[in-house]
Order: C-alpha cells, then structure tokens, then sequence
C-alpha cells in the first residue's frame, strides 16, 4: 500500500532546521535535522528535502518529540507536537545552512 | 606601523595609522576567539558553539566592529610610543565608524585617522620676554597706617559709656528703634513699610552708616526723644519695594553710649602686644608696613609681568586642557565659598546651569592662566632655571611642616614646590630684565573698583541687613 505523495504539500512539512550542539556535531556525518510536521511520513520528508535543497537523500531517521505542557491561566494544554527528523544526505551533497560566512 | 602626522589648530595632532594587514587578522581571530568561548547561543553550552554559528548568530558587523575599536585602541597606543608625542585628553575618531566596519576585511590592511590634544608648545617671539614693559602700582609706606592700626585696636579696646547728660553727637553708639512709613501726600507719616522696621539696633554714628541722611538726623537728638527724618533710599538699595523712595523714618532714641577710648600709652602697648612700650610697638609696626609695602608692590610688578607674560603667548591650547583649568577653577571657587559657610552642594543642586555658567565665565581667566604658565614653562627651559634640590627639601619640609598630620601625596608635594619655585625664580629674573614703570597706589585699578562712596553705601545696606548686634 503505498501512499501518493502530494507535492503542494511537502514544503509545508518541514518546519524548520535544528541548529544545536548535537545537530551541528552530526553535520560532520552529513546528517541534517529538522523539525516537521507529526504527519510527515519519512518518504515524504525523503521528497521534501530532495524537493527544496536540491540534494539526494540516503536515509531518514524520525522522532516523535515529547510532548510539552503549556498551561495558560488556570487550564494545562499541550504545545503543538513535532516530528524531528535526521535526514542523512548522499556524500559530497550538502545544505547551506550558515549563510554570509 | 605607518603613521602620518598633521598639525590641527587647537594643539592638536592628526594621526593616520596604517594598520598592516596581519595585525588587523590577529585582532579579528582573537576577537572572534573570545566571542565563542564567551557567548551564550540557545541549544549550545557555553563554549561549545561552533565559529561560524557565533558569525552567524552575532553577525559580521558587530564581530568587526569590536575588532576596528579594539585595533584602533592598540594601535594609537602603539602610535603614539612610537612618535613620542605628548599626548593629554582622549582622542576622537576622525573617519566614519560605519564606514569603516564597511572597509574592514582582516586580510587587507587598514587606515585610520584619529585626532587628539598634545601638550601645547609655548610659541612667542624669541627673547620677547627680555623686553617686557608692564605697569604696575607701588604701594607706598605712609606713617598713617601705623596710626590708623592703632586707633583700629584704640576702639576695639573701648569702652562704652552709657551717656544721658547730653544729646547724640557724631562718634557715639546710639541704640535705636526705628520704623519706615510711606510719604503720604501731605508730607505726614503714611502708610507703614513693614520691611524695615527693627528695634534695639545700634548705629555707630559716623558719616556714610545706616541709610544716608539717618545719621544726621539722629545726632542731637536727646534720649527718649522720638523724630520723624526724611530719607530717600538709594537706587540700587537690594529692598525692591524701597529702593529710590522718598521714606520717613521714625526714629525712637532708646540710649547713647560713648565710647571711651584707652589712652595710647605704655600699657596699651603691652596690651595689645608683647611689646613694652610703645615706642617698640611703633618701631615694630613701622618695620611691618613697610615690609608689607614692599612686599605688595613686588606681588603687583608679578602679577603685571605675568599678564603680559601671557599675552606674549601666541600658540593654540588644546580644549582639555583648558576644560581642565577651569573645572580647577571653580573646584577654587567652591571651595571658598565653603569656607564662607555656604553650602556648595545646596548652591550646586538648583541646576546644572549654574555651574556649566560658572564654568564658561572662568574659561577667560583659565586661558590667561594656561598661558602663562606655558610661558614660564618655556622661559624656564630657555634660561635653564631650575631650582636647586637643597630649595625644593627646605621648601618641602616647611610644607610636610605647615601640613602636618594631613595626608600628603610625596610626588605630588615635589611637583608643587618645583614649579612654585621654578615660576618664583623665572619672575624674579624677569623683573631684572623688565621695564616695570610704576605709578602711584589706585591709579590703576580705578576703573574696576567702585568709588569710595558706592563702598560706604555697601556698609549701609550691611548694617540695615544685619539689624543685629555689631561690633
């Protein structure tokens, strides 16, 4: 059963890209991580990625992140949920992440 | 390190430094350097932050611009030990900051130009000074000063007589009441003026005390006797609503007293000195006026040849030091009036104005004072005068004398005594050289100083304001 990817959406799938300690240690791997959204299925992050940065994907890692409470007044909620995920490039393929250096 | 120089007006100097290209490049890699181990970014420890997420997240422009200032603090420093200039005050950037974080890039070198103060060269005339002409009052020793310091202590030494046998005559101390009432259109008493009024006041019956006219009409008057005198104020008297009014005065003589004075004899002598007759008491004084005289006439002859001494001067001096002068200036100024008994930060609190005023109206007197310092500065190193180390220690000790159990800056007492006896000397042979015409005591400063009755006047307005016991 495969899902048809649609592509208006996909560059709505990612949200943004993680700049930490972490990510940055795993750029060395020619990994990049990101944020999208919970119902991006790892093709279609495949696709996303493949689709903005003009790179060739080899391999997609997905994380649920733990949910994170936010109270506001007196009622506890929930923080929108993301998905992170870890998308390993093919060698020599990178994503400019640090512009103007 | 290339650096140009440029003379300013002002005294001060422009610089343009080169700044070589590795020097710009070891500045920069420091200051990015320091940034990542101190900078805080979220999701990364401190220290831990890779350099081009630190460029990125503080951008190029501020990362140079902490660069250019640190560059351009090193190397003005560097400047000026290299050029040896006698650098005062702080310096100003003269190129555009903006632009140049625009320029900067830490391969290449680059050119900066700064401005600052130098210490001032003294610029005149050579040997202008040998020749000075100024004018300068003599004051002279006359035989009157003696008497009149005697009779000064003759009547501090008196002693008051009640009188009630006679009426009041000029030289008495009457004790009054008084009161000022409005001419009404009639020539009678008017309305009350209840600004001035006192009771119990005592006047010294002389000319020129109290409002003018007062006095005259008090002497013969008789004890309890009540009297009605005219007055007009004087114009410029400080009561707003009196001044330049037609008043009368009621005036209600409550007691005379007439001062008896010792007799000018051998045990006034020991009385007011620790001499035994008078005649060594007349000696001594004598020997003092005279000394004072000489002394003073030679403080006037200085103080003319440093004025001219200043305006011999034709250099620039630099604003900071000028600034410098004047906030000394009116630390001075302050500082007298604290000794007076006002309280200068009560004076000071009611605005900034007031001293920024007190400052603008001290900038003449401080340039004049630069200017001739500078001037006995330069004189003093043409002539090679200079003190002998045996002055500045003698001098020296009678101040750690005078001083005593008072902090005291050693350096700075050197300092002093050396240039206080390098400036004593420098005038002392300017005044040999000198063309000193001198004139007779007044005849100079007549201009500024009021005439002897505006100076009676004051003391009235004194002795009305005080309406206390005085004497």
């Amino acid at each position: 059963m495969s899902k048809v990817i649609d592509q208006r959406r996909l560059a709505d799938l990612i949200i943004k890209p993680i700049v930490t300690e972490k990510a940055t240690l795993q750029l060395e791997d020619n990994k990049y991580v990101f944020d999208v959204r919970p119902e991006a299925t790892k093709p279609e992050i495949k696709a996303a990625i493949e689709l903005l940065f003009d790179v060739k994907v080899t391999g997609v890692n997905t994380a649920r992140m733990p949910r994170r409470k936010k109270r506001v007044g007196r009622f506890m909620g929930f923080k929108a949920q993301v998905k992170r995920a870890v998308v390993t490039l093919k060698e020599g393929d990178s994503i400019q992440l640090f512009p103007d250096v | 390190m290339k650096v140009t120089q440029e003379k300013l007006p002002d005294s001060q100097v422009g610089l343009e430094i080169e700044i070589p290209a590795t020097a710009s490049k070891k500045v920069y890699e420091n200051v990015v350097k320091k940034l990542t181990r101190t900078v805080n970014i979220p999701g990364f420890r401190r220290g831990k932050v890779p350099r081009a997420i630190v460029i990125q997240r503080l951008g190029q422009s501020y990362i140079k611009a902490t660069a250019i200032e640190e560059l351009i603090d090193d190397s003005i420093k560097a400047a000026v030990k290299q050029e040896e200039l006698p650098i005062i005050g702080n310096f100003s950037l003269r190129s555009d900051m903006e632009n140049l974080i625009q320029i900067f890039d830490p391969e290449a070198p680059l050119t900066i130009k700064v401005a600052a103060d130098v210490f001032p060269e003294a610029e005149y005339e050579p040997e202008s000074y040998k020749k000075i002409t100024a004018q300068a009052e003599e004051i002279e020793y006359s035989a009157d000063a003696v008497d009149q310091w005697l009779k000064g202590e003759q009547e501090k030494r008196a002693t008051l007589v009640p009188v009630e046998d006679r009426p009041a005559a000029l030289g008495d101390l009457a004790i009054v009441d008084y009161a000022a009432f409005q001419v009404a259109e009639d020539g009678q008493a008017g309305e009350a003026i209840a600004e001035v009024k006192g009771s119990d006041f005592e006047v010294t019956l002389e000319d020129g005390r109290f409002v003018a006219g007062i006095v005259d009409g008090i002497v013969g008057m008789a004890v309890d006797e009540t009297k009605l005198i005219p007055v007009t104020f004087p114009e410029d008297y400080p009561l707003e609503a009196v001044a330049g009014e037609d008043v009368l005065f009621e005036i209600k003589l409550k007691e005379i007293k007439f001062r008896e004075l010792p007799e000018l004899d051998d045990d006034f002598a020991e009385d007011v000195s620790e001499f035994e007759t008078m005649a060594e008491l007349k000696a001594d004084l004598e020997k003092q006026f005279q000394e004072q005289a000489k002394q003073r006439t030679d403080d006037n002859i200085k103080a003319a040849i440093k004025k001219k001494l200043g305006e011999l001067f034709t250099g620039d001096l630099p604003e900071t030091m000028i600034k410098q002068e004047c906030d000394r200036l009116v630390a001075q100024t302050a500082m007298e009036l604290e000794r007076m008994g006002l309280d200068v930060s009560q004076l000071f609190r009611q605005g900034d104005d007031m001293l920024q005023t007190l400052k603008d109206n001290s900038r003449p007197e401080a340039i004049a004072n630069l200017k001739t310092d500078l001037m006995i500065g330069a004189i003093a190193k043409e002539e090679k005068i200079q003190p002998t180390e045996a002055e500045v220690k003698e001098r020296c000790d009678e101040l750690r004398q005078e001083f005593k159990g008072e902090k005291i800056d050693e350096s700075r007492l050197v300092n002093f005594v050396e240039s206080s006896l390098t400036e004593s000397k420098v005038l002392d042979l300017l005044k040999e050289w000198a063309d000193v015409e001198l004139l007779p005591e007044g005849s100079l400063s007549q201009t500024e100083e009021d005439t002897p009755d505006d100076d009676a006047e004051e003391e009235a307005i004194v002795d009305v304001e005080a309406t206390s016991d005085e004497e």
